[in-house]
């Protein structure tokens, strides 16, 4: 069938295999860490909550959570323009809350400094303090900024992403035979395991692949494709008016009006919604007589990210507008915003998306290693590009890990009290990132394989035993008390290092057995037909 | 596909040529394309805007691979250009709907 | 836990492994069903594995579960049958038991 195929359509696979072998490599590096910290991202509010043991909240309901970040709120600014408060859930156990203030009426004066976020123990509204840190933020953050300056990071996350999509499409058009290469894994035989490790990682996880990849560009769509909102709307404020309807924009007039209770406006919403949940609460102009709260509905029970809203009226509680029900498109759109960001997924969904995510991690790795192992030819000395490459391998695959493993050691082994904390993290996770790969392009590669995978190894295996030494939730308190997110922690971080370990351990086993590259290197010297004709 | 990869300053030009119709043409061809699409579509405005942007990306891609599939750069240049440049000019006639 | 879908996908992987013909030399195994007869079973497990998925998680995340399951049961499949083929129908069989077992409860 597939020589049928072949005949029609004369260089198809060659052009895609080209195309797919360069894309890959281009965007590779970058889409590695992309896909990792996006799989670690899956557990962005647990990861918050490890980095932060000193709180240990318990689940409230919605409306008892609204009422006392009201109440915290009254106090301490009972006259700021707007309060942005997301209520807790099952898996973010503390209150946020942010407030916007008025902005100063005289030209000249300086803008006030933009509040942080602050949370808030659900139960009492009290304030909780903790060590600063940027928590599972920090990886979701990366996942698509890149840590580089608005908007370049989200720009460059946006090409990977499309350069992933070409890759998908054209890795499925060069691939002849994608049944029975799933079920084919051949080891210790060079390229050719590179090559079944990669067509197996892809295409096991084939839909997973190739809906995360483009409902991520979905998430960033109206940055990225913008042009269909310009052709249609002079002004695109009325695009967003029709799609998710008006937000309150009224100014304060000064005349005061006491605050109506939030509990009956929650419970009033959840009815609306059919039992849906809030997730956030907006307050503009508290106690003042323009005042209106906007409650926006929770994603965690339905596919579609994008829930609707209410507006009431802050005095009397009326219900004064609402989204429009979402079309067709609008519908589809957030659902696969939903999909992209599996918020909606219970525990065991969420550990399937976390294994997909790993799947398309491996692709990913799979795929580069598959580039540079291809074009090395045995006894020659490799030539620059293949060199390169093969550093910046090392540096993805090996020393990322590293540096997220040193960034969550580094949460554990600074003083709780040091300024700028959570930014002293985030330079500990890349000095060691950068600083590792710079280091491993001194040693051979076999060796900097072998050395940097073991580092990565230790780190994390050292991390359950620095957090039972350095907090009160160590592994055996945390099973007896049955903390299952701090068990599994633990558990997670030990199997990722002795994944890596694995790893470290073949890659000495390789290096230590050179004689079987010769076979890898046996195959035929023009690399398209490789890839093409890879059986 | 081969002569591609050849070393000469030609080939270097024809592929950076290439490379920047694919990826700059590609955008601004699917872009244009989508959007007379949402502009022109009998369907609810909204509705007609949220479907362009939502399966310009396939565009994008479809084109992006024909670029480089196509061995002809001059064939390759006037379509993706061509397609780019007919369809924001004839968004511009139209001018914005709402 | 509503991990059925996964285990029932696992056995039907399993059965379609034992049907191709590389895997068929590998095992080894005399009075190995037919082609047919595992292929039969893996359609019936992997409709199984759809309707528990659907079941368990609704008719909006079931589907989603579904494909993520089946993607997820063929990695340890795949990472056993490069190790130790025969290994593909002890633990399918296994497998099989257990998830059937789970379903008999529940209906």
């Amino acid at each position: 069938m597939s020589k049928v195929a072949s005949n029609e359509a004369p260089g198809v696979r060659q052009s895609m295999a080209w195309i797919h072998g360069w894309l890959g490599l281009l965007a590779g590096w970058i889409l590695f860490a992309m896909f990792l910290t996006g799989t670690a991202s899956y557990f962005r509010p647990e990861i918050t909550r490890w980095m932060q043991p000193e709180i240990d909240l318990h689940p409230v309901a919605p409306a008892t959570a609204a009422d006392t970040a009201v109440a915290h709120l009254q106090k301490v600014a009972p006259t700021a323009e707007q309060w942005f408060i997301t209520l807790p859930d099952a898996r973010t156990t503390a209150t946020r809350i942010f407030i916007r203030e008025r902005p100063n009426p005289d030209p000249n004066a300086k803008p006030a400094p933009r509040r942080a976020e602050l949370r808030l123990d659900p139960a009492t509204g009290e304030e909780v303090t903790a060590r600063d840190t940027r928590g599972g933020e920090h990886f979701y953050r990366f996942h698509f900024q890149l840590q580089i300056p608005h908007p370049w990071g989200r720009w460059l996350a946006g090409l990977c992403a499309m350069a992933m999509l070409a890759a998908i499409i054209s890795g499925v058009i060069t691939h002849k035979r994608i049944f029975v290469d799933f079920f084919t894994l051949r080891w210790s035989k060079g390229q050719r395991s590179w090559l079944d490790a990669h067509n197996v990682s892809a295409v096991i996880a084939l839909p997973f692949h190739a809906m995360i990849t483009y409902t991520g560009l979905i998430t960033l769509v109206a940055m990225y494709m913008p042009w269909p909102i310009e052709a249609n709307y002079k002004d695109p404020a009325t695009f967003e008016t029709a799609v998710f309807g008006a937000e309150p924009d009224g100014e304060a007039t000064g005349l005061p009006a006491a605050l109506t209770p939030v509990a009956p406006l929650i419970a009033r919403a959840s009815e609306e919604w059919g039992g849906g949940r809030p997730a956030t609460m907006v307050v503009r102009n508290p106690n003042d007589a323009t005042a209106t709260i906007t409650l926006f509905q929770s994603a965690k029970d339905r596919l579609n990210a994008r829930g609707g809203s209410i507006v009431f009226s802050g005095v009397d509680g009326r219900r004064l507008s609402a989204s429009p029900p979402p079309g067709p498109a609008a519908e589809t759109s957030g659902v696969m915003l939903g999909l992209h960001m599996g918020s909606f997924a219970g525990p065991v969904l969420r550990w399937t998306y976390f294994l997909l995510g790993l799947a398309g991690t491996a692709m990913v790795g799979t795929g580069l290693m598959l580039w540079t192992v291809k074009r090395k030819r045995p006894g020659a000395e490799p030539f620059f590009g293949i060199r390169l490459a093969e550093r910046l391998n090392v540096g993805a695959i090996a020393c990322l890990p590293a540096g997220m493993a040193a960034f969550l050691l580094a949460n554990r082994l600074l003083p709780a009290t040091l300024p700028a904390r959570g930014d002293v993290e985030v330079s500990i996770m890349f000095w060691t990132w950068f600083g590792l790969a710079a280091l491993a392009c001194v040693r051979p590669i076999r060796r900097a394989w072998t050395e940097t995978l073991a580092i990565a190894a230790v780190a994390f295996v050292a991390l359950p035993l620095v957090n039972a030494l350095t907090t009160d939730r160590g592994f055996v308190r945390s099973f007896a008390n049955g903390d299952w997110l701090f068990v599994a922690f633990d558990l997670a971080m030990l199997a990722t290092g002795a994944l890596l370990g694995f790893g470290a351990w073949r890659a000495a086993q390789i290096s230590s057995h050179p004689a079987r590259k010769p076979r890898a290197a046996a195959r035929p010297a023009n690399p398209l037909r490789e890839a093409v004709d890879a059986r | 596909m081969k002569g591609k990869m050849a070393g000469s300053s030609i080939a270097n030009g024809r592929m950076a040529a290439r490379a920047f119709t694919a990826i700059v043409g590609g955008y601004a061809a699917a872009a244009g394309f989508v959007s007379l699409l949402a502009r022109i579509a009998p369907v609810d405005r909204a509705e007609a805007t949220i479907w362009a942007m939502t399966l310009s990306f396939l565009v994008y891609a479809g084109l992006l691979l024909w670029a480089f599939h196509e061995t002809r750069l001059a064939r390759v240049a006037v379509a993706i250009w061509g397609l780019a440049f007919g369809t924001v000019g004839i968004l511009w006639l139209l001018g914005p709907a709402l | 836990m509503r991990v059925e879908p996964a285990l029932l996908s696992y056995a039907a992987l399993a059965c379609l492994a034992l049907s191709t013909h590389r895997l068929r030399r590998d095992v080894a195994v005399e009075r190995l069903p037919t082609v047919a007869t595992l292929r039969t079973f893996a359609v019936v497990l992997l409709v199984l594995a759809a309707w528990r998925a659907v079941h368990d998680f609704g008719p909006y995340q079931g589907p989603v579960a579904f494909i993520g399951m089946v993607s997820i049961a063929g990695l340890p499949l795949v990472l056993l049958l490069s190790r130790w083929p025969r290994g593909t129908l002890v633990t399918g069989l296994a497998t099989a038991a257990v998830a059937l077992g789970m379903l008999i409860p529940l209906g």
